[in-house]
């Protein structure tokens, strides 16, 4: 045997080790409870089998193990992203002690397939990667460990991986990192206590446009482990990606589902009305489609997804977070793009195609989730640790004027920069446990719900026979589960002379802002193909009155610049609403989906502006509403 | 315990032997032979990896050709490696210094890695370290919400219905709100999370079984009845005596690396000038 083999393979023993130690005593304390003695008293629950809890989480987080956070100073490994997560205080990678004010219920490391953990491996000399030219080539630049020398190992990598070929191809580097990051997972998921869901991010950027999605599997690392990633070096192609999941699914026993994101960067493609390669989209495009990518994360640091100020000029509320500046390719973004890039348009076409194929190929749920390459889940504006390293919270002004899109252009105008970042967002699942099987099942059945980084709760149920007095019901969640269909749900089968009806409860924040209104978003498809929408205020706090424009007036503002602070003094904590759409038309195909406000609350760089002494960035409001979007329910005449 | 056992757990006793045996086979594998440094024998065994490292990568054995290449190729690996060592290449190089410095970690820690915790010791180490295995306690519960804010007597009034009645719909009585009106045993962490923090250690005052109340959370008073508990306790070491273990192992590898690490250190006289460059430290 080669000496230098088995000093190597002791060492990955090594390696193994102290990653266990790692999680050691720490992490002890979540251990599953043990059955009480068999005489126990329990309580007499009545019989429940819906999902009667909201777990909050990211689906969305990069550690150092993607080559486009480790290679830029992330320095927090996969298990440091789910002790953060899980309330346990680190140091983040610029040296600042971070902590949760609340841990949250999940998480999903979805680091990126490329070269996942090129980073570590370059930190840690790992053999399979010097095995390679490549690798000892990328080991040799970064070898001073100077930032300076890390960036120029990013850029080296990125011009291997912008040809399309994998650098790492002929190796079995992915293989030994995946494994890696299937264990971290592992190592942190305790059922009923914190759910670490395993995943990755597949980076499909032709030409710079986001095509990205984050695939999240059902079980653990014994079936996970049975595959390798799939990267953009295998294909850009989303139809390929779901080919390669259904093949996956077969060949490994996983369940694989896919979470596009950042619409608003793809600069049209990613509802767009062809496919990949240029077909225009067909019913067995769409089944697939729905089949795989269930769901949508709308909101996260990168801007806000929901809809455009352009596409819905009558909702004074549209302009959230608004990221309209091309992509991160040299094209700039032009009009006629933003139709397919935002999710409400994307329902209305969604409608119109399922008239005319028979099946809807954007019937998508919303959540939010980070993107977050700091390895840090942020999403609270006054604990937010921005979107990469380099913006964590420092008083220098790169955190606020670092621009990340359109940095090649000349002029500002084309670019967006970090203060304009979002400190967003979450996903809110209904589900009856805290486990990878009830998070991922919730997901593929589309009950959960996106917010900005706040934790309202809210819930809906549509129906045909809801009355006023059923909103008061004390068993509210099992008559409207019998009666009608969750968020994520269809309505068919309208009786004559029939209006669906919502029932709609939303409960603030525990730690939050009071809410200011609950609106339902309908969108519709008329007889000649053309799509519709309307926003309609449903529920508010006070007594104020909609005015002649139709317009419920704003609820006030409490947020005190200087001291970045707020009071409840006005809005809600609770609103509840039984409302029912007077203008439904059975013939027309329709969605539902419900949008709760909070009050103004300070924007994340007004509280840096207070604890950094520093002047707002120009043009930055000093509020923010922060807000949560539920899954639609769909109404179909068939 | 007696002295030779002591001298056996001593951490850097393993570490020798570790080290002594990882030589061991080192030489048996490496050097079949005495090897002055200007002899490069490259025997069957060298021959057997290069050959199966090739057939791994490339799905085929080597011709013979590709199998001379690859022992001249280790030739030139070696040469290199020995020119390179000579000169001192190695001393400035950050990789190859992390790599030994991550060997040596490595083997300062494989003595307690390999070696089980005899009961007397998993016993004295779980009672120093009970605070971290403690399950934290659960409560059940029923709640209505009265309100922001409820008077004396309403509050009353509804308490003493529901004592009289147990078996009313008590959620009927609260104001509707999407606040669960029931939850099963859950940690604290669970109920801050939906009344806010501090309501879980509220709860924790109220007798058990009845209806009581009011306890205020973050959106206003509600009457309450625990309806199960599971206090936090520490659990007995048999129940997790594997995770135990586990973190015993944990914990001595650490402590033998840094105890190897002290003695190794003590042999060096060590300056560090800080005092000469003040603008290079953080504050």
């Amino acid at each position: 045997m080669n000496p230098n083999k088995l000093l190597l393979s002791v060492f990955a023993l090594g390696g193994g080790i102290s990653l266990i130690s790692l999680a050691g005593p720490a992490a002890a304390q979540d251990t599953p409870g043990v059955m009480p003695p068999a005489n126990a008293v329990y309580s007499p629950y009545p019989e429940q089998d819906f999902p009667d809890q909201v777990f909050f989480g990211d689906t969305h987080l990069h550690t150092s193990f993607s080559p486009d956070a480790g290679l830029i100073g992330a320095t927090m490994t996969p298990d440091d992203a789910f002790r953060f997560a899980r309330g346990q205080k680190v140091i983040s990678s610029t040296g600042i002690p971070a902590r949760l004010a609340r841990p949250l219920d999940f998480l999903v490391v979805s680091d990126h397939a490329e070269n996942l953990g090129l980073p570590a491996a370059v930190a840690n000399g790992d053999k399979e990667l010097l095995a390679s030219e490549f690798g000892r080539q990328i080991a040799k630049i970064m070898e001073p460990g100077t930032l300076a020398s890390k960036f120029e190992g990013y850029e080296f990598w990125e011009l291997a991986s912008q040809t399309g070929k994998d650098p790492l191809a002929e190796t079995n580097f992915g293989k030994s990192m995946w494994a890696k990051a299937t264990e971290a997972a592992e190592r942190n998921n305790v059922p009923g206590a914190f759910t670490a869901l395993i995943g990755f991010e597949w980076t499909s950027g032709p030409n710079g446009v986001n095509l990205h999605r984050n695939i999240i599997f059902r079980g653990g690392k014994d079936t996970a482990d049975k595959i390798l990633p799939i990267s953009t070096y295998d294909t850009e192609d989303p139809e390929k990606l779901w080919d390669w999941m259904e093949q996956a699914e077969k060949d490994a026993g996983v369940r694989l589902l896919a979470i596009p994101h950042n619409g608003n960067l793809s600069n049209g493609l990613m509802f767009d009305d062809t496919t990949f390669d240029g077909r225009p989209i067909d019913s067995a495009y769409a089944q697939r489609r729905m089949r795989w990518e269930p769901v949508y994360e709308v909101t996260q640091m990168k801007g806000d997804g929901e809809t455009h100020p352009k596409l819905s000029p009558n909702d004074e509320f549209a302009d959230y977070y608004t990221w309209d500046k091309g992509s991160f390719g040299p094209d700039p973004k032009t009009p006629d793009m933003l139709p397919r890039e935002y999710a409400r348009e994307a329902y209305k076409r969604g409608l119109a195609y399922d008239a005319k194929l028979g099946v809807n190929p954007f019937k998508f749920g919303m959540i939010g989730s980070t993107d977050s390459h700091t390895g840090l889940s942020t999403a609270e504006e006054d604990n937010f640790f921005g979107k990469i390293v380099a913006l964590e919270p420092t008083a220098d002004p790169i955190r606020f004027n670092e621009p990340l899109v359109g940095r090649f252009s000349e002029n500002d105008s084309d670019k967006t920069f970090a203060w304009q970042t979002a400190a967003a967002g979450l996903a809110a699942v209904w589900a009856r446990e805290n486990t990878r099987e009830a998070i991922w099942d919730a997901l593929a059945r589309k009950e959960v719900f996106a917010t900005t980084g706040t934790r309202i709760r809210v819930r809906v149920f549509g129906g045909w026979n809801f009355t006023q007095s059923d909103l008061d019901r004390s068993d509210f969640a099992r008559y409207g589960y019998d009666n009608g269909v969750p968020m994520g749900g269809d309505l068919v089968n309208a009786p004559e002379q029939a209006s669906p009806g919502f029932l709609i409860r939303a409960v603030r924040d525990p730690e939050g802002a009071n809410l200011d209104r609950v609106q339902v978003i309908k969108g519709w498809v008329d007889a000649d193909g053309s799509t519709h929408e309307q926003v309609y205020d449903v529920a508010w706090s006070g007594d104020r009155e909609a005015g002649e424009d139709g317009k419920l007036p704003a609820v006030g503002n409490t947020v005190n610049m200087a001291e970045a602070s707020y009071t409840n003094a006005i809005g809600e904590p609770f609103l509840q609403v039984f409302w029912t759409d007077k203008s439904f038309d059975p013939a027309m195909r329709a969605f539902y989906y419900v949008r709760v406000l909070e009050i103004p609350t300070p924007r994340w760089t007004t509280y840096d502006a207070k604890a950094f002494g520093v002047k707002l960035p120009e043009g930055a409001p000093v509020d923010t509403q922060e807000r949560a979007y539920t899954s639609p329910i769909w109404y179909s005449p068939e | 315990m007696t002295g030779l056992s002591r001298l056996l757990r001593e951490p850097l006793l393993h570490f020798f032997i570790a080290g002594a045996g990882i030589f061991a086979v080192y030489m048996a594998v490496a050097r079949p032979g005495p090897s002055p440094a200007d002899v490069i024998s490259i025997g069957p065994e060298r021959l057997k990896q290069l050959y199966a490292a090739y057939e791994t990568v490339w799905r085929r054995p080597p011709t013979a050709a590709e199998m001379a290449g690859l022992a001249e190729d280790f030739v030139r690996e070696e040469i290199y490696y020995r020119e390179a060592i000579a000169l001192g290449l190695d001393r400035d190089d950050t990789v190859i210094r992390q790599r030994l410095r991550q060997k040596m970690e490595f083997l300062s820690a494989a003595g307690a890695e390999l070696q089980l915790p005899t009961d007397a010791e998993l016993q004295s180490w779980f009672a120093a370290n009970r605070d971290v295995y403690r399950r934290e306690p659960e409560l059940a519960l029923q709640q209505l919400f009265l309100g922001e804010d409820a008077s004396a007597d309403d509050v009353g009034r509804r308490l003493a219905a529901l004592r009289a009645a147990p078996d009313t719909d008590f959620a009927a009585m609260g104001m509707r709100t999407l606040l669960p009106a029931e939850l099963e045993l859950s940690r604290p962490q669970t109920v801050d999370g939906i009344f806010g923090q501090g309501f879980f250690g509220e709860l924790q005052a109220l007798p058990p079984g009845v209806w009581s109340g009011p306890v205020r959370s973050s959106y206003g008073l509600h009457l309450v009845r625990l309806t199960d508990s599971r206090p936090g306790r520490t659990p007995m070491l048999e129940e997790i005596r594997e995770s135990v273990a586990r973190d015993w192992s944990a914990d001595r590898d650490a402590s033998a690396r840094k105890s190897i690490f002290a003695k190794l250190r003590s042999r060096y006289t060590v300056f560090i000038d800080g005092a000469a460059a003040p603008h290079l430290a953080r504050e």
